[in-house]
């Protein structure tokens, strides 16, 4: 009787729809969060058995010159190119959100870098930015500027991958922004030209204060990934030359996975997700007293 | 040091190969010892030569008779052996190293970048790799 009331219950089978994605994401997600926590106050490189040491590895981060360094290069890289790839996403979105002929493969163009995979992007640019024979210097060279190192530059290379990462990721806010901009209802556009309203009023007081919810959302979610960029550095620069692409996540990783120190890397992991975690409550809270919301 | 100077010593970087095997208790420990003693006898170093052209891991294995067969088979595999003799010094065999290693090598990029002075780039690998040695392995 009781065996029948459970099998027939609507809580069975609504877990066993869920169920899936409850595994995925406890296998994925809060195995790997409990685990790295263990990890953090750990002596161990993943092999041999571990030796607790409480908070040796949180502290021994206030001392080491290239986590600071590390640091730094993650926080320069997110100043950038978060408000880069808004802003440049903003104003593309705008210009393409006109009828003009062949709008739609424009949009198109825009939006393929984001669908290309991060090693064919990142082996187009080195090609572009080859310091010997690279089409960029050749360009400008005709111009009398450079030759540029970029990549193998310590002056440039952050500053070269943050321009590489601008050109991949735009096509994402320009998207977003379009959807923004075409759920801008007629009306309050109608309103504002009867009131008088020019092109600066109109975006000032109409199209900037709708797109709120869009661009919160986008600066919450670039300042999330660019405070986790890896993937670019990895295979372009290695953190070098010398120690000028060294951000975060590539730092822990040649911790964890090169050099046997999985313990104090997993200890710079939670560092950086206590930083992501306070950095978006911060843009959340911000942006609920900016963002103005139409429903 | 290994050096091109006149009067440097005559070195060679081969040598410092390991055998890595998981700790995984101290049964399976046991085990993985007599395994690797089996694998590394001279004898048993020559047969695996003899069969996959791979340099043997030993220098005693060259005193062997059966030698000079495995170096007509592979023709080079004698002076590499002879080589042997100079390997003075093996890469230390300790959990920190990977790291003082690259700590080294970042020090010297930023020698061969202009940022730092040789004696500086030393001097700050030096101090890196005293507080990594510090640390338990």
């Amino acid at each position: 009787m009781r065996i029948r009331r459970i099998l027939q219950s609507d809580h069975l089978s609504g877990w066993a729809f869920a169920f899936p994605a409850v595994f995925l994401i406890f296998v994925f997600g809060i195995v790997p969060v409990v685990w790295s926590a263990l990890l953090s106050f750990q002596h161990t490189n993943l092999l041999a058995p571990p030796q607790w040491i409480g908070t040796a590895n949180y502290r021994a981060l206030a001392r080491d010159p290239l986590f600071r360094q590390s640091v730094v290069h993650s926080l320069v890289y997110t100043a950038l190119f978060v408000p880069l790839s808004v802003a440049g996403g903003l104003l593309v979105a705008i210009a393409l959100n006109r009828r003009i002929r062949g709008v739609r493969f424009y949009r198109t163009a825009v939006f393929v870098p984001v669908v290309l995979s991060t090693i064919a992007t990142a082996i187009m640019f080195l090609w572009l930015l080859d310091p010997d024979f690279g089409l960029v210097n050749f360009l400008l060279s005709k111009v009398g500027l450079g030759p540029y190192g970029f990549f193998d530059s310590a002056s440039g290379a952050l500053y070269s991958i943050v321009g590489m990462t601008v050109w991949g990721w735009i096509g994402f806010d320009v998207i977003i922004y379009l959807a923004a901009l075409q759920g801008i209802p007629p009306s309050l556009v109608e309103a504002a030209e009867i009131d008088g309203a020019r092109t600066w009023g109109m975006f000032r007081h109409i199209t900037l204060p709708l797109l709120g919810p869009a661009t919160l959302f986008l600066v919450v979610w670039s300042s999330i990934n660019a405070l986790q960029l890896f993937d670019e550095i990895y295979f372009l620069t290695n953190g070098g030359p010398g120690t000028a692409t060294y951000v975060v996540v590539y730092y822990l990783f040649s911790l964890a996975f090169q050099q046997g120190v999985a313990g104090y890397a997993a200890a710079i992991a939670y560092v950086l997700m206590i930083a992501i975690l306070s950095l978006t409550v911060v843009q959340l809270w911000v942006g609920r007293r900016l963002v103005y919301y139409a429903s | 040091m290994p050096s091109f100077a006149p009067g440097g010593s005559h070195q060679t970087i081969a040598g410092p190969d390991n055998w890595v095997v998981f700790n995984n208790g101290p049964a399976r420990v046991r085990a993985s010892e007599e395994f690797l003693r089996f694998m590394t006898q001279p004898t048993n170093l020559l047969k695996n030569s003899m069969a996959t052209g791979d340099l043997p891991t030993r220098a005693s294995v060259q005193k062997l008779p059966g030698f000079a067969q495995f170096n007509k088979k592979y023709p080079g595999a004698g002076l590499f052996a002879a080589n042997l003799a100079n390997v003075r010094q093996a890469r230390p065999q300790i959990p920190q190293y990977p790291r003082v290693s690259a700590a080294l090598g970042r020090e010297i990029v930023a020698a061969l970048l202009g940022q730092t002075t040789p004696q500086a780039a030393l001097n700050s690998a030096a101090q890196q790799a005293d507080g990594y040695l510090a640390a338990p392995g």
